[in-house]
């Protein structure tokens, strides 16, 4: 039954976790970027759930990691609305030329 | 009648206010005025006149010669001290305020002519008016503050007439030195003003007296060894030898002659010089025998001083200037002789004769327009009134009998001599001599000056031609003037000189008169100052009458003779006497070198301290003041270093340093938010990193 072990999810969702971060800081292309956040929150959902198996039989933690898939697909459609429009504004999606926000 | 009342105790006020109103309406009006405004002056002062006649007929004719009127109100209280302001009216006061306004009137008479088509015609009678105000408040005062004054005001009076023609350098010069002279001896005045009243602590003559006759002044300490009532009594004198023009204050002066005659007529009759004779008189009660000793021989000396020099003078004002000094010098011998009656006797027939030789000179010099008496001559025909008032003059002043001056003078020379007989000593003797002597100067210079002037041939054709004879408005004053050199004006009687013997006609000529009943000695500190030589000795005195009436009318008529034979005969030539007697006459000419001493000693050793001061003061007292200003300005120098470094630094490096680390950390705010997250990322894990350890 516990052939898998908890440390390998958690190997799995901080590997995971960690591309997702490497995407955000290094990738240029704001999509990419949102493809890294997915990434970590697909982790966190992970650990989530990972942790509420191996704990005690409430389900607590599935529910969440529900809760995160559907927020993600939620925020993913928003952030996407938000590049479109970016990219109508600015004609670029390359996450480095925005910077208006600049000191 | 009560006794020591005035019948009109407001006359003397206003005696003293109408010259006032007179020169402030003159000064403010005098413009706008028909004839300029000179009735208004002369009108006010010929009121005066009348009112001063009666009261001196209220005064004198009551034959009380202790009479005194005084009033006063309290002017300035502080603390129990009342400086009051009040008159004094008593038999010299009366003659006095009748000698002032009268002669003054003959003056200001006379100026409405001399003074006619001058620039500033109505401002001279303002000025003229106010010299009159000036010393009727001398003669009315009752205290000695008061008196101080109206002095100054008197100084102020003449420095304004001396200097009335001040476009001309002399003028202006002479006003300047008359002034500055005056306030030497002001000094003096205002120094026994202030020992008086640290001693008595009031100003009024009445309680001075009183303080003097109970020996308040004994009590105090003296100064040098001198009681202090004798250094008041000296310090008074010197600011009157400053006013009657003493040695060694006389030079001011033979100057003023700049002045318009007519201001010279007042300032040596009635008013300037008669002040200081008149406040020796006033203070007599406080000369202690010391204090009149030093009176007499500057009276003596200034006497025969100015006689020599006006022997050499070609100037007919300026021997009349020295004429003045010497009879003022004698007026100072006879008060200081303790002949009090004597010398202001002389006073006030001086007044009158000097007056009328000065306007009888303004007369000739406003017919010939030149003062050399060596380029007049032979005017007698052309001027006769003036010639005869002169002359008149003239034989009163030399001392001829029948003359008022023979009488007056006459009786300080007695007294001189009766102080010798009283105090055997040699130098008793020589204010005698001396006066002796000056009298029959005087007879010579003052009858030169007749014999240059109005006899022999005109020795300037061209002047002579345009002469002529004032007219009457000129004329009318001296003839009124003339007529009181009269001798029985002022002895009452008419005494002809004879000796005695064969015609039984009384010899005294220096008779009792109402001068000497009215005019005497106050006697309040009469009996304080024990002095045997002021002793009633009946003999000695009549001793020295009938030696000083014989002596005098050989010196006289000595005098007149030598100037006749010399400028009449030409029996004996001038020009020859000159070149015997060159050193003398050298040393006359140069005034005695009085006027050299003086600027040498004074002027230039003054020069030479002021130099020495001012050298003083540009290197201590500048020197001090520059390093001082440098010392600051070298330390401002420095704490502005130690601003600029070290304060403005550390301000400069706060900015500086937050300015840089600003910029450095701005570059961080790039926008970049990827670079926001990895910083965030890296620190959280730094965070981390430290929580762990």
């Amino acid at each position: 039954m516990n052939i898998i072990s908890l440390q390998s999810y958690l190997i799995i969702s901080a590997l995971l976790f960690s591309f997702g971060l490497f995407a955000i800081i290094t990738r240029k292309n704001a999509i990419s970027v949102l493809l890294g956040f997915e990434l970590i929150m697909n982790a966190a959902g992970l650990n989530f759930a990972a942790f509420s198996h191996f704990s005690d039989s409430v389900i607590h933690g599935q529910v969440f990691t529900i809760f995160i898939i559907a927020l993600a697909a939620a925020e993913s459609a928003v952030i996407l609305a938000l590049i479109i429009s970016v990219y109508q504004k600015m004609d670029t999606v390359q996450i480095d030329e925005i910077d208006s926000l600049k000191g | 009648m009560e006794t020591n009342q005035l019948m009109h105790p407001w006359f003397p006020v206003l005696i003293l206010a109408l010259p006032l109103l007179a020169s402030v309406v003159q000064l403010f009006a005098g413009r706008r005025l028909p004839r300029g405004g000179d009735w208004v002056s002369t009108l006010m002062i010929l009121a005066g006149f009348v009112l001063s006649l009666i009261t001196f007929a209220d005064v004198v004719l009551r034959g009380d010669p202790g009479f005194r009127y005084e009033r006063a109100f309290n002017w300035i209280s502080f603390g129990s001290v009342n400086v009051t302001m009040g008159i004094l009216v008593d038999n010299l006061t009366a003659v006095m305020l009748v000698l002032v306004t009268g002669i003054s009137s003959c003056v200001h008479v006379f100026s409405m002519f001399y003074m006619h088509g001058d620039r500033r015609y109505p401002l001279y009678f303002s000025y003229l008016s106010f010299f009159c105000f000036s010393m009727i408040g001398i003669v009315i005062s009752d205290n000695l503050l008061m008196t101080f004054m109206f002095w100054e005001l008197v100084g102020y009076s003449s420095y304004a007439l001396i200097g009335f023609w001040f476009e001309r350098e002399a003028a202006a010069e002479a006003q300047k030195k008359a002034f500055v002279v005056n306030r030497v001896g002001d000094v003096g005045f205002l120094i026994g003003l202030m020992i008086i009243f640290y001693v008595v602590g009031d100003f009024r003559f009445g309680r001075i007296f009183e303080a003097a006759a109970n020996g308040t002044f004994d009590r105090s300490i003296p100064i040098f060894g001198l009681p202090l009532v004798t250094l008041a009594g000296v310090g008074i004198f010197l600011g009157a030898m400053g006013k009657s023009a003493q040695f060694p204050f006389h030079v001011w002066l033979p100057d003023a002659m700049e002045g318009p005659t007519t201001a010279s007529s007042l300032i040596h009759a009635a008013t300037m010089v008669a002040a200081g004779v008149f406040l020796t008189a006033r203070i007599y009660p406080i000369l202690t025998p010391e204090a009149l000793i030093f009176i007499t021989y500057v009276g003596t000396f200034t006497a025969f001083m100015a006689a020599t020099i006006a022997l050499v003078q070609s100037d007919i004002k300026r021997v009349l200037a020295y004429s003045t000094i010497s009879q003022l010098g004698y007026m100072m011998l006879g008060l200081g002789s303790g002949g009090y009656t004597a010398g202001l006797a002389h006073l006030f027939t001086h007044a009158f004769f000097k007056c009328l030789l000065f306007l009888c000179a303004g007369s000739v010099i406003h017919a010939l327009h030149t003062q050399d008496m060596f380029r007049m001559g032979g005017l007698r025909k052309k001027m006769p009134v003036t010639f005869a008032a002169m002359l008149m003059g003239t034989l009163a002043i030399s001392g001829v009998p029948l003359f008022s001056g023979f009488f007056s003078k006459d009786a300080i020379l007695v007294q001189a001599l009766y102080r010798y007989f009283t105090e055997p000593h040699l130098l008793r003797l020589l204010p005698f001599v001396f006066g002796m002597g000056s009298a029959a100067l005087t007879a010579f210079y003052m009858f030169r000056l007749i014999f240059l002037t109005f006899f022999g041939k005109p020795r300037d054709k061209k002047i002579y031609a345009h002469a002529h004879e004032s007219p009457l408005l000129a004329t009318a004053p001296l003839c009124i003037l003339a007529v009181f050199t009269l001798g029985f004006f002022w002895t009452g009687t008419v005494d002809i000189p004879v000796p005695s013997g064969e015609v039984k006609i009384p010899v005294g000529i220096v008779k009792q008169g109402w001068v000497q009943e009215m005019i005497v000695e106050p006697a309040i500190a009469a009996g304080h100052y024990e002095n045997p030589s002021l002793m009633e000795d009946e003999p000695a005195h009549k001793k020295a009458e009938h030696l000083v009436e014989g002596l005098s009318i050989l010196s006289a008529s000595f005098g007149i003779l030598l100037a006749w034979l010399i400028y009449i005969r030409k029996a004996v030539s001038a020009q020859a006497i000159r070149r015997r007697f060159r050193l003398t006459v050298l040393f006359l000419e140069n005034l005695w070198y009085v006027d050299r001493l003086y600027e040498i000693v004074i002027v230039r050793g003054l020069h030479r301290w002021n130099a020495l001061v001012f050298q003083f003061d540009q290197v201590i007292i500048d020197g001090l003041v520059n390093a001082m200003g440098c010392s600051g300005e070298w330390l401002s120098r420095g704490i502005g270093c130690f601003d600029r470094v070290v304060i403005d630094g550390a301000v400069n490096l706060t900015a500086t340093v937050s300015q840089s680390v600003g910029r450095e950390f701005s570059r961080l705010q790039n926008g970049k938010i990827q670079g926001y997250v990895f910083l965030g990322i890296l620190s959280l894990c730094l965070y981390i990193l430290i929580g762990v350890m």
